[in-house]
């Protein structure tokens, strides 16, 4: 019996770091992969339409402008965010944003982030046939 | 030593222990759970913002618009009590569309603080 004691703490270690852990980690990690999902989004949608509105300027300062506002309001780094955008054609064509951004494999918390990959998504919008220069 | 008074010696000792670690353990996924409620609210109304601003972007779209769509879309995510600490504000500035959040959540544990936060939306309005 005596070969029993403290077994608990055992077992309880062994649950922390193979029920509780990988709970938190997931807890963490699942909604950040879902905000910056939907932030890749809303940065592509509102890139392309800021462009589009702007045309035919082509100056890139207001969309990295409307770019770094969403950013911040999502909470993700400017870092983790590549944007572009082309135009193809005058009036009646698109104008096309092309965004990744970095998704953290794991979102540890206080520690940090583990591995990685880019989820990409793109917003077209179409210029108005009778759009005025 | 009989096998009588040998299991007298530790009698009870797996209880105790097993007791505390199934508390620990259960306030761990209490934590686990308010963690992910939480993060599910900011979310929802994060959605419920940019829907707002999204409904406002018409020309004839005005705060109220938005403000009324936001405040739809955040009672369509999240329900009960957790809305209550959930103020959200809209207005039109520059040609834009800003939609305010000033969120308060309450702990599921008394003693852990509440979590309040400020989410922030915007868009460009469409142009005549």
């Amino acid at each position: 019996m005596k070969r029993s004691r403290g077994f608990i703490a055992v077992e309880f270690s062994a649950a922390v770091a193979l029920l509780l852990v990988p709970t938190v980690v997931l807890v963490a990690s699942l909604p950040v992969w879902s905000e910056r999902r939907h932030a890749a989004t809303v940065v592509a949608r509102e890139a392309a339409r800021y462009a589009a509105q702007q045309w035919p300027s082509t100056s890139g300062d207001g969309v990295n402008a409307v770019v770094a506002s969403v950013a911040a309001d999502y909470g993700v780094p400017a870092d983790d965010l590549a944007v572009e955008v082309s135009e193809n054609g005058g009036r009646g064509g698109q104008v096309v944003a092309h965004v990744a951004v970095v998704m953290p494999a794991l979102h540890l918390p206080l520690i940090g982030d583990a591995g990685s990959w880019r989820f990409t998504t793109t917003y077209a919008i179409r210029i108005d046939d009778y759009r005025s220069r | 030593m009989s096998v009588a008074a040998d299991r007298r010696g530790d009698s009870g000792m797996i209880t105790i222990q097993y007791v505390v670690a199934s508390a620990c353990a259960l306030v761990f996924f209490v934590l686990a759970a308010n963690l992910l409620v939480d993060l599910y609210v900011r979310a929802a109304v994060r959605d419920a913002l940019d829907e707002g601003v999204r409904a406002a972007v018409p020309l004839a779209g005005d705060a109220s618009v938005c403000l009324d769509r936001a405040n739809d879309a955040l009672h369509g995510l999240v329900h009960g009590s957790l809305t209550a600490g959930i103020n959200v504000r809209c207005a039109r500035r520059d040609g834009r569309v800003i939609a305010d959040a000033d969120v308060v959540l309450p702990p599921f544990l008394a003693l852990l603080p509440a979590w309040s936060f400020r989410l922030h939306a915007e868009a460009l309005q469409e142009g005549p």
